[in-house]
């Protein structure tokens, strides 16, 4: 044995050592001028998986696209649908609820759990409902219209209310908590860690204040709401 | 063979030490998920768009093909939601009905609606922008409003239109015909003939013994004015034209004579003893409408009436200059001429700018308001059979009971007469044996609620029962005659004086048990005050008197023969919602009664909601217009096939005669569609025909926080 295989020896050793002191029990066999062993079967070097799932009122989408191409970035940022809900027609002080589920999709847990980021909420005119007598109506309140969106946002898994922040249930919405406030107050920790296969429910309370007026009708406010898992 | 990065093979001698540390990093990430402390990380996102949408509310009524929508549909989006219609939900023919078809056309469904009259009735009017400004032009027959004014202008002038046969100006203040003075319009006209302006001794446009100051086109198309006896015509060259417009202006002095101008240009002038002479008398100036025909004047046109547009009409009380004249004419805009006629100091000013909105509701000579004949509805399950008629001119509560009107009694004269006796239904002979009488009153003093006698009238009856009064002391007294007096009495169970001034709700029950037995029952404010199963000794097999007749609201007999009378037989107070049952009214029910918060369900509660009545007076007839003009026009409002003006179960009736134009609240409606009947009441007087008679409404619908309305305020019913 020359000074090399004994290097190439003690590298053998020593990763040996440290699958045994991991107390892994996969069946690999290392083959040196010493030894005389088989293989039974292909020893598998492979990586875990880190995927985040989003359920709402519209279905399921996942932070990879799970396209051809498999994982590149790891992020998705089109999911369909409204996390606030789906409503297009609300008033003054009728509240809407939707629920969103966030799940780990992958082999392996999240230590470093998973995050809420919204934001910046803007306005735009969305006439809906519109007729031949009405082809373009909507409020003028554009700049007003996203901080008389009134938000709270309930986590269902840890049972505490996230946005306003408080223990347990959340209070009724109120102007206090609303979708421009909500962005300052961005981001949120849904969870520490997140364990594979496990999901965190959100319960999304919304509703138009009742400082709203007709200049407020037809509008629609929208936020960026980014979730995160991290590793 | 070689080793591979994804693993060894038999045969390979040796694994270097990176390749090891890889192996076991790999392992360790397969194994254990996790690859913390390694540098590198794993991490999913996944974004969306929270979006949260308004709905609208907005609100469009179609009349007459014609659409209207609450908002504007303007770049700066809806602010107020409230649009101006240009339409009216009224027909300008009296006695017509018209129908307004509402609709939503936002993505939100209202979850109230409401009709109302947004305003005092009235009558429209030209507005006098003078100093004196005094002498209000009341439009009459085929006169409209916001035609197209004067070419020459810029901006956007309007014009009054004139029919040529029908549609004229009445003024309102009786002047002494000026010596000196200056008449001036802008004319179109759209036949060569009629008066543009002209002063009679009366104040309507009838024959009138002394008629002068005026100007008209005769049927060669030329201009004349008439002073006095004389008449000034225009040159042979200056024939007007049809669809041109012209300022017209004439002047006349006493030192002068007679000036007629056309666009600013003096045209003819006479200096003749005639032209300078001056009628003398107090008159009337009328708007497209002159005494011409048949006058003294020569050159006189077929019709008084005026054919076509005219705008700024005016009369001064000198005679102007030339110069002022040209001045007059130059000016390229309706304000600048404006200024123009007032640096003249008008006597009377008519710009004729008027759209129909702004309404006079004072006084009109000739046309008293019809305040008789004042009639009260019967809205039960019999509806309209047993209307009452006030006497001694009943009053209106603006604050009666469950929110609505109610009606007021003086305690000396006034009651209500009904107009069914015997022998028809329910009030055929004899009077109901089993029954219940339920009402709201308020009052201070002792009276007679409601009673029963064998007259319709409230003279000395031979027989009366079924009375219900309060005493001297405040308490509730039901009495009825089975052959003796039986009186129930609150002082029963309670000291209470309900003589309060408040509203209080009583109902009175009566009922055989046997042929010897009867029960009556005495509840006020939903509670049993008197009376017990079987309380009442009868002596003729029935509870009550046997007769036929009639019943009084606001008086009965029982100041006469009972053991604790009132002290008058009249009410002095308010009375409202008095209804008679055929049935003996529960506990349960006269609860009921008592909980109903409106007029609309206490309706719905008489007409069967609790029970089936036989009679019901909502005594909540509306307060008399201010205006005269409109105390002869009424109307019912129908939403879909429920009457909501004048309340009522189905379809509207006949238009009661006391439905008033005016509506004292708004009342709640549905969509589509409301129908609205008019019919004329009382003796119109001539002085009244062809007036413009108009209340604004107001239609809105909403949804928590969002609303939306239409008013209209721009139409009118020809009287």
């Amino acid at each position: 044995m020359d000074s090399e295989k004994k290097s190439r020896k003690r590298g053998l050793i020593a990763a040996l050592l440290g699958v045994a002191a991991l107390g892994l029990t996969a069946a690999v066999t290392l083959g040196v001028t010493t030894f005389s062993a088989q293989v039974g079967g292909t020893g598998t070097f492979q990586t875990g998986t880190l995927l985040l799932s989003k359920t709402n009122a519209s279905g399921t989408c996942l932070s990879s696209a799970n396209s051809a191409g498999s994982i590149t970035t790891n992020i998705n940022a089109a999911c369909p649908g409204s996390d606030l809900g789906a409503g297009t027609t609300n008033v003054p002080q009728v509240n809407q609820t939707s629920t969103v589920t966030l799940t780990n999709q992958g082999s392996i847990n999240s230590a470093s759990g998973l995050t809420l980021t919204t934001g910046a909420c803007s306005a735009i005119a969305a006439p809906y409902g519109a007729s031949v007598l009405n082809p373009l109506s909507s409020g003028s309140d554009t700049a007003g219209f996203c901080g008389k969106v009134d938000i709270t946002i309930y986590n269902t898994t840890a049972a505490k209310c996230l946005y306003p922040a408080a223990v347990g249930a959340c209070p009724a919405p109120s102007n206090a908590n609303n979708l421009v406030t909500l962005a300052s107050a961005s981001p949120f920790t849904l969870a520490t860690s997140l364990a594979s296969g496990a999901s965190v429910g959100l319960t999304i309370t919304t509703q138009l204040d009742a400082s709203a007026t007709n200049a407020d009708q037809g509008l629609a406010a929208n936020a960026t709401m980014t979730y995160t898992l991290g590793q | 063979m070689k080793p591979t990065r994804r693993g060894l093979t038999q045969g390979q001698p040796w694994v270097s030490p990176v390749l090891g540390s890889l192996i076991l990093l790999g392992t360790v990430a397969l194994l254990s998920g996790s690859l913390v402390g390694w540098g590198a990380s794993f991490s999913g996102q996944l974004s969306g768009i929270g979006s949260f949408g308004s709905g609208t509310q907005l609100l469009s009524d179609t009349i007459g093909g014609t659409n209207c929508l609450s908002s504007s549909n303007s770049a700066a989006g809806i602010t107020t939601n409230h649009a101006a219609c240009a339409t009216y939900p009224l027909s300008t023919t009296v006695g017509s009905a018209s129908t307004t078809t509402l609709g939503n056309q936002g993505s939100v469904a209202p979850t109230s609606a409401s009709v109302a009259t947004g305003g005092t009735c009235g009558v429209q009017q030209f507005v006098d922008t003078s100093s004196v400004g005094t002498n209000i032009g009341l439009p009459l027959g085929g006169a409209t409003y916001s035609g197209a004014g004067p070419s020459s202008y810029t901006g956007s002038p309007t014009s009054v239109g004139f029919d040529g046969s029908t549609g004229w100006g009445e003024t309102l203040s009786g002047l002494t015909m000026p010596a000196n003075y200056t008449v001036m319009a802008w004319i179109k006209p759209s036949a060569l003939n009629g008066v543009i302006l002209g002063a009679t001794s009366t104040q309507s446009n009838v024959a009138a013994a002394s008629a002068d100051r005026m100007v008209w086109i005769d049927a060669a198309g030329r201009l004349d004015f008439g002073n006095d006896v004389t008449t000034l015509r225009a040159t042979a060259g200056s024939a007007l034209a049809v669809g041109t417009w012209y300022l017209v202006v004439a002047t006349k002095s006493t030192t002068t004579g007679m000036a007629l101008y056309i666009n600013g240009v003096l045209n003819n002038t006479s200096a003749s003893a005639g032209a300078k002479a001056t009628l003398n008398y107090t008159g009337y100036w009328h708007l497209g409408w002159g005494g011409a025909v048949g006058s003294a004047f020569a050159n006189l046109p077929t019709t008084d009436f005026f054919g076509g547009n005219i705008a700024d009409e005016a009369v001064f009380p000198t005679a102007l200059s030339a110069a002022a004249v040209t001045t007059l004419y130059s000016q390229t805009t309706q304000s600048g001429l404006s200024t123009q006629v007032l640096a003249n100091a008008p006597t009377s000013y008519w710009p004729l700018q008027d759209t129909g909105t702004s309404l006079y509701s004072g006084a009109i000579a000739n046309v008293a308001a019809n305040n008789t004949g004042t009639s009260y509805r019967d809205s039960s399950n019999n509806p309209g059979t047993n209307t009452g008629t006030g006497q001694g001119a009943p009053g209106v509560d603006a604050s009666g009971p469950i929110g609505d009107t109610a009606t007021t009694f003086n305690g000396t004269t006034g009651w209500i007469q009904t107009t069914l006796g015997p022998p028809t239904a329910f009030y055929a002979s004899p009077g109901p044996q089993t029954f219940s009488i339920a009402g709201w009153f308020k009052t201070t003093t002792s009276g007679s609620i409601v009673g029963f006698t064998t007259l319709q009238s409230n003279a000395a009856p031979s027989m009366w029962d079924r009375h219900m009064w309060l005493d001297a002391a405040g308490h509730v007294v039901f009495g009825v005659y089975p052959n003796a007096v039986f009186e129930v009495n609150s002082s029963a169970t309670t000291a209470k004086n309900y003589a309060d001034g408040n509203w209080h709700f009583a109902v009175a029950t009566v009922a055989p048990v046997s042929a010897t037995v009867g029960t009556v029952l005495l509840y006020v404010d939903g509670v049993l005050v008197a009376g017990a199963v079987g309380n009442e000794t009868i002596t003729g097999s029935n509870p009550a008197q046997v007769y036929g007749g009639w019943w009084h609201l606001g008086w009965s007999n029982a100041n006469n023969g009972w053991t604790d009378p009132p002290t008058t037989g009249y009410w002095s107070g308010s009375l409202g919602q008095i209804a008679v049952f055929p049935s003996v009214l529960t506990a349960a029910n006269v609860s009921s009664l008592y909980g109903a918060s409106s007029a609309s369900a206490y309706l719905g509660a008489v007409t069967g909601g609790v029970a089936t009545s036989n009679a019901f007076w909502p005594l909540d007839e509306k307060a008399q217009p201010a205006s005269p003009a409109c105390t002869y026009i009424v109307m019912t409002v129908q939403v879909g096939s429920v009457c909501v003006y004048p309340l009522a179960t189905g379809v509207c009736p006949a238009v009661p005669a006391s439905s008033w134009l005016s509506m004292s609240s708004s009342l709640s409606i549905a969509l589509p569609a409301l129908k609205f009947t008019t019919a004329t009441t009382g003796s119109v007087p001539a002085a009244a025909v062809g007036l413009h008679v108009s209340v604004p409404w107001v239609i809105t619908d909403g949804a928590n926080g969002f609303s939306s309305q239409l008013t209209h305020n721009a139409g009118y019913v020809l009287l």
